[in-house]
This record gives structure tokens, C-alpha cells and sequence, in this order.
């Protein structure tokens, strides 16, 4: 009799974890089905990474030899100051994304309050930069000519000093 | 193609050094089967790479620093072809037996080939970019050493200068290799840690619920997670915490086989597995502090003090180690938790339910986990009713500590919005015991009274 039981509890044991097993592997069929279904051919990029970032928050494709491009072109002395708004995450994404391909240089970042009245429009000291980025930010009036990076980032070289 | 034979050959660099590790832990009196070794080889040799590139790019840098590194991997290799076993003493894992488990390795062959094609589909996750493989990228470009000038770099912080360099170091190889920075090449790193990972799983599983198709069925299953394909902290986002659970659980499986069979060569691969954790990222050293004190208490009942002592010895020396290497670079301390203090812990009490709620919250996610916090959940409850089996309770331990731990870490959280911590980093957490979790659901099924079959050799 007790054997009985016992055994009995052994055959609903195994149940009970045939059941749970089955149960974990059914939810995991539909995503794993998924991504399966989503396999497309690759192509080896060295900026595979960077150039997703850019694309999906300015727009621009091959964004990375672009900047890297603008950033051969600037002036190779003096700070790259990057204006943006405050606490904005895509502004943040932009940011380090190419703060990450400037390296050596570093990108000063400087967040400024969405324009209303009494805020003062973004300034920088001109003799000590070598260029501005604006992102998501209106350039002020009369600054010199740009470069357009992407939607809503503008990078601005700064004339190295004769 | 150039470039395919580039990282064909830094990856067989790294697989020469991590058998030369693996054949001198391990010794002539104990062997591992082929797939065992192999996945011994590349978690200890991406570790030698890694700490060579570390510790000799202090002196020199470029071509120099290459060929040191490479010498050093070329020599290993040399020692594990002298140390050979000889002619008939070759171990080969067994192959499988019946259809059951051919079906079962095709089709977690399969889950792998799915995670490996869809990592390098898709772009590496933020922290993936901004704070491994730019470690990696900046280390590169200035000669396979990270400059001083990154360490105090500012406008960089964001990118944890104070995270340790195990898994950069690893892409730096492949760059050097390959004579550029490359994006897509470094996301192989991570599936080749979920290729030794699974390799490893199916072993420790099958040996501890003591039938191999069970074992295989639990890998795969484990395989299939939604989290380990998600952007959130997935193989594919290419983060440290893969790499991290897979050392945990390896470190955690060769102590059981230590307990079980008094091996030495499980006792020499726990400790080095067990100590390179803190190299790997900052909560290795939490994950090392549970596993290394509790294998110590183990080593110190079987063997003399000393030797568990010992034990202890070279995860302290990475750690210290690492902090000496910041402190010297002048680095900024971590920013993310205040300093551990009574005063904290009473300011932040008021954290400990939403915490917890936020733990109970992310272990029923099914859209990620499915069930298997659920399944974890009542193998370690019949583990607490074993409580008199060793092994069991360590794997109950083992589990639960570093949760525990972690959870309290956010009474220190530095964030503005602690919440937001918490439900960015909670997930991927939980993943460094996932693996450990899935050996206690394996031990769980074990059939009482049958007998273990742990020891190295017994393939």
C-alpha cells in the first residue's frame, strides 16, 4: 500500500515537471520562431554599429565616414563644443555616438534650456574652438556656414586662427 | 576572406593558449573529452589573451605588444601538445548515442547558429558600443593599451573607465589581427562565450541529472530563452553578462565535481575559473565573493586551511590588482552607487518594497524568461528539503546570494530615478545565475539514491 502511494507521488512528480518543461519550452517557441523567420544576409562593415545608431536617430546612412570625414576637415587644435537640449535621449544617443568616433578628441557637451524668455542663446568662446555642433538646437543667426551631419545636427568649422 | 582568415587566426591563438591552461590545470592523471576541452580552451584563453594584452601592454605597445602576446599563446599550445596524453589514453566524448540526442544536439547546433546569425545581423547594443568595444577600439588605436588620458577623459565617462578590460581586450586581439577596429568582427565574441557556455551546460546538466538526453533537453530549453536573444542584455547585444554567467556556472559545476570526486584537477579549474570573474565585470566581484568564500569553507574541510586560503588568493590579486591599475590612471570613482554606510541604509530603507516587487515583477516575465524563474523556483525549494546534500545546498546558495546582494546594492543606487536603475540592470543581473539555476532544476530531476558520475574523467 504505501509503496503504492509512493509511487504514485513518484508518477505525479514526473508529471508535474513534464508539464512545467513542456510549458517553458511552448513559450518559448513562438520568439525563438520569430527570429528565425527575421534571418537576412549580413555584410561585413567595420562602422556596422555606429552607422545603426546614426541612421536611426539623424537619418543619414554611412553616417560614420561622414563625420569622420567632417572630422578630418576641422581644424586638428582647439574644442569641439556639441549644444543640445537639455535631458533629451536621442540628443544623448547622437552624442555619444560620435563623441565615441572622435576619439582622441573629446566633445565638450553643453546642454542648454528649450528657448523661451530670458534663456540666452548658446555662446562659446571662438578664439579656443575648432568647431559646433548643434543638435536639436537652432544655430544663432549669422553663424558662419555649416555642414549638415544629419536631421537636426549641424556642425559648424570654426576658421583656424592665421 | 582576407579578413575571415585574420579572426580564424586570432581565434585559433586564443583556443592554442586555453588548451596550454587547460592540459597544465588538468595534468596527466585526469582528462576532459574533446568538447569539453575545447570550451575550457576558450574561456581561459580569451583570460590569458586578456590579461597578457593587460598586463605587458604596461610596457610596451603595437607590433611588440602582438608578437609578446602571440609568443605567449604559440608557447602554451607547445606545452599542451607535449603534455598530450599519449596514444590510447585520448578521451572522446561520446557522440550520440541514439536519435534522441542526435535530434537534441541538431537542434541546439541550431539555436546557436539562429543567436550566432542574428548577433551579427544586428548592431551591438549601447553598452556593447559605448563601454566594451570602445574600450576596445581606444585601446586599439593607441597600441593595444588604453592611454592615461581615457581614464581622466570627462566628457568619456559614460563609458565606465572603471569597468575592468577582460572582454575589450578580447576584441583588441581580434583587431590586431586584423590591422583595423571592426564593429561587425567583434560581435563574434559573445556567441563563441554561449557556444562554450552551452558546451559546458550540457555536460554539467547531464551529469547532474545523471541521463544525457535530459541534460541536453535542459540546455536547450535553457538555449531557447527569450532574454538571451533580447537587445535588453542578450548574446546579441554583445555585454559582459553572458561571458559572466557562463564563468559563474563553470566556476559553480567544477566545485561539485570537486565535492563529489575530491578532484584535483576540478579544484585547480574552480579556482582559476572563480577568480577571473572579477576581471570580467565590477559584479564578478560580488559573484566571486559568494562562490569563493563558500569554496573555501569546501576546500578548507577536504584539504589543510592554507590551500583554501590559496583558493582565495588570485581573485584577491585581480581585484586589487585592478584597483591599483585605476588608482594609478587616476580614474574617477564609480559614479553609480553612493559609498556603503549605515546612514545610507537607513535613508534608503523605504526602497526595500519596491525593490522586491520590481524582483517578483522581472521573474514572471514570461515574455522573457517564460516560466523558467518558475520552474527554478520549485527545483530550489526541493533542494531546501535536500538541505543535507552539500551540493545541493551550495547550488541553493549559489542561486540566491548574489540575487540577495544585488538587490541590496540598489539601497546604494546613486541614480536620481533608483527605479530606472533597477529596471535597466535587474534583468540582466538575474541572467549571471540563470545557468546555476538551470543545474539546480537538473539536480532536482536526479532520481534519489543514483549514484554521481561527476568526476573530470569520465567522459
Amino acid at each position: 500500500m504505501t509503496e503504492r502511494f509512493y509511487r504514485r507521488i513518484q508518477i505525479g512528480y514526473r508529471i508535474f515537471w513534464v508539464a512545467l518543461l513542456a510549458a517553458l519550452t511552448a513559450f518559448e517557441l513562438a520568439p525563438f520562431w520569430a527570429d528565425l523567420r527575421s534571418l537576412a544576409r549580413v555584410l561585413p562593415h567595420p562602422y556596422a554599429s555606429t552607422d545603426a545608431y546614426l541612421e536611426g536617430t539623424i537619418g543619414t546612412a554611412n553616417g560614420s565616414y561622414r563625420w569622420l570625414d567632417m572630422l578630418r576637415r576641422i581644424p586638428p587644435t582647439g574644442a569641439i563644443v556639441f549644444f543640445c537640449p537639455k535631458g533629451n535621449v536621442r540628443a544623448d544617443l547622437i552624442y555619444g555616438t560620435i563623441n565615441y568616433l572622435g576619439w582622441p578628441r573629446a566633445l565638450e557637451k553643453q546642454e542648454i534650456d528649450p528657448p523661451g524668455p530670458g534663456v540666452k542663446p548658446p555662446t562659446f568662446n571662438r578664439a579656443a574652438t575648432a568647431a559646433v555642433i548643434f543638435c536639436m538646437v537652432k544655430p544663432p543667426p549669422g553663424a558662419p556656414p555649416s555642414w549638415e551631419l544629419g536631421a537636426d545636427v549641424v556642425v559648424i568649422p570654426i576658421a583656424a586662427p592665421p | 576572406m582576407t579578413q575571415t582568415i585574420q579572426v580564424i587566426a586570432a581565434l585559433l591563438t586564443i583556443l592554442a593558449a586555453g588548451t596550454g591552461v587547460t592540459t597544465l590545470l588538468i595534468g596527466r592523471s585526469e582528462r576532459v573529452g574533446l568538447t569539453e576541452l575545447a570550451a575550457l580552451s576558450w574561456l581561459l584563453g580569451t583570460a590569458v589573451v586578456s590579461l597578457s594584452l593587460w598586463c605587458i601592454g604596461l610596457i610596451v605597445h603595437g607590433a611588440a605588444l602582438h608578437g609578446a602576446v602571440t609568443s605567449i599563446c604559440i608557447a602554451l599550445g607547445i606545452a599542451a601538445y607535449v603534455r598530450r596524453p599519449r596514444k590510447g589514453e585520448l578521451v572522446r566524448t561520446a557522440g550520440p548515442n541514439n536519435i534522441w540526442t542526435t535530434v537534441l544536439v541538431a537542434l541546439l547546433c541550431l539555436v546557436w547558429l539562429v543567436v550566432f546569425w542574428r548577433s551579427l545581423q544586428q548592431a551591438l547594443g549601447w553598452d556593447g558600443l559605448l563601454v566594451w568595444e570602445l574600450k576596445a577600439r581606444y585601446a586599439y588605436l593607441n597600441g593595444g593599451a588604453l592611454p592615461q588620458s581615457y581614464f581622466v577623459d570627462a566628457s568619456r565617462a559614460y563609458s565606465h573607465p572603471e569597468y575592468p578590460l577582460f572582454l575589450p581586450l578580447v576584441e583588441t586581439w581580434l583587431y590586431f589581427w586584423l590591422g583595423e577596429c571592426n564593429q561587425f568582427w567583434a560581435k563574434i565574441v559573445a556567441p563563441l562565450f554561449f557556444a562554450a557556455g552551452l558546451i559546458l551546460l550540457t555536460r554539467a546538466t547531464s551529469k547532474l541529472c545523471g541521463k544525457r538526453w535530459l541534460g541536453l533537453l535542459l540546455t536547450l530549453i535553457f538555449a531557447l530563452l527569450p532574454f538571451l536573444r533580447s537587445r535588453l542584455g542578450g548574446v546579441v547585444v554583445g555585454y559582459a553578462d553572458v561571458p559572466l554567467s557562463i564563468l559563474y556556472a563553470a566556476a559553480v559545476y567544477y566545485l561539485l565535481v570537486f565535492i563529489e570526486a575530491n578532484s584535483a584537477a576540478a579544484l585547480k579549474l574552480f579556482v582559476t575559473l572563480v577568480s577571473l570573474l572579477p576581471w570580467l565585470k565590477r559584479e564578478g566581484a560580488v559573484l566571486w565573493l559568494v562562490a569563493g568564500c563558500c569554496g573555501a569553507i569546501v576546500i578548507g574541510r577536504r584539504k589543510r586551511l592554507p590551500t583554501a586560503l590559496l583558493a582565495l588568493l588570485p581573485g584577491l590579486a585581480v581585484i586589487l590588482s585592478w584597483k591599483i591599475f585605476l588608482s594609478c590612471m587616476q580614474a574617477p570613482p564609480p559614479r553609480d552607487f553612493a559609498p556603503i554606510s549605515i546612514a545610507v541604509i537607513i535613508s534608503n530603507v523605504h526602497r526595500v518594497a519596491p525593490i522586491l516587487e520590481s524582483l517578483a515583477v522581472e521573474l514572471l516575465r514570461v515574455d522573457r524568461w517564460s516560466v523558467f524563474w518558475c520552474a527554478a523556483a520549485i527545483a530550489l525549494i526541493n533542494l531546501i528539503a535536500r538541505y543535507r546534500d552539500e551540493g545541493a545546498r551550495l547550488l541553493l546558495i549559489f542561486v540566491i546570494a548574489p540575487v540577495g546582494l544585488y538587490c541590496g546594492t540598489y539601497l546604494f543606487s546613486a541614480w536620481e530615478e533608483y527605479r530606472l536603475h533597477i529596471v535597466t540592470s535587474l534583468p540582466r543581473l538575474l541572467l549571471h545565475v540563470a545557468p546555476v539555476a538551470l543545474l539546480s532544476i537538473a539536480l532536482t530531476l536526479r532520481q534519489r539514491g543514483r549514484q554521481s558520475e561527476l568526476p573530470v574523467s569520465s567522459d
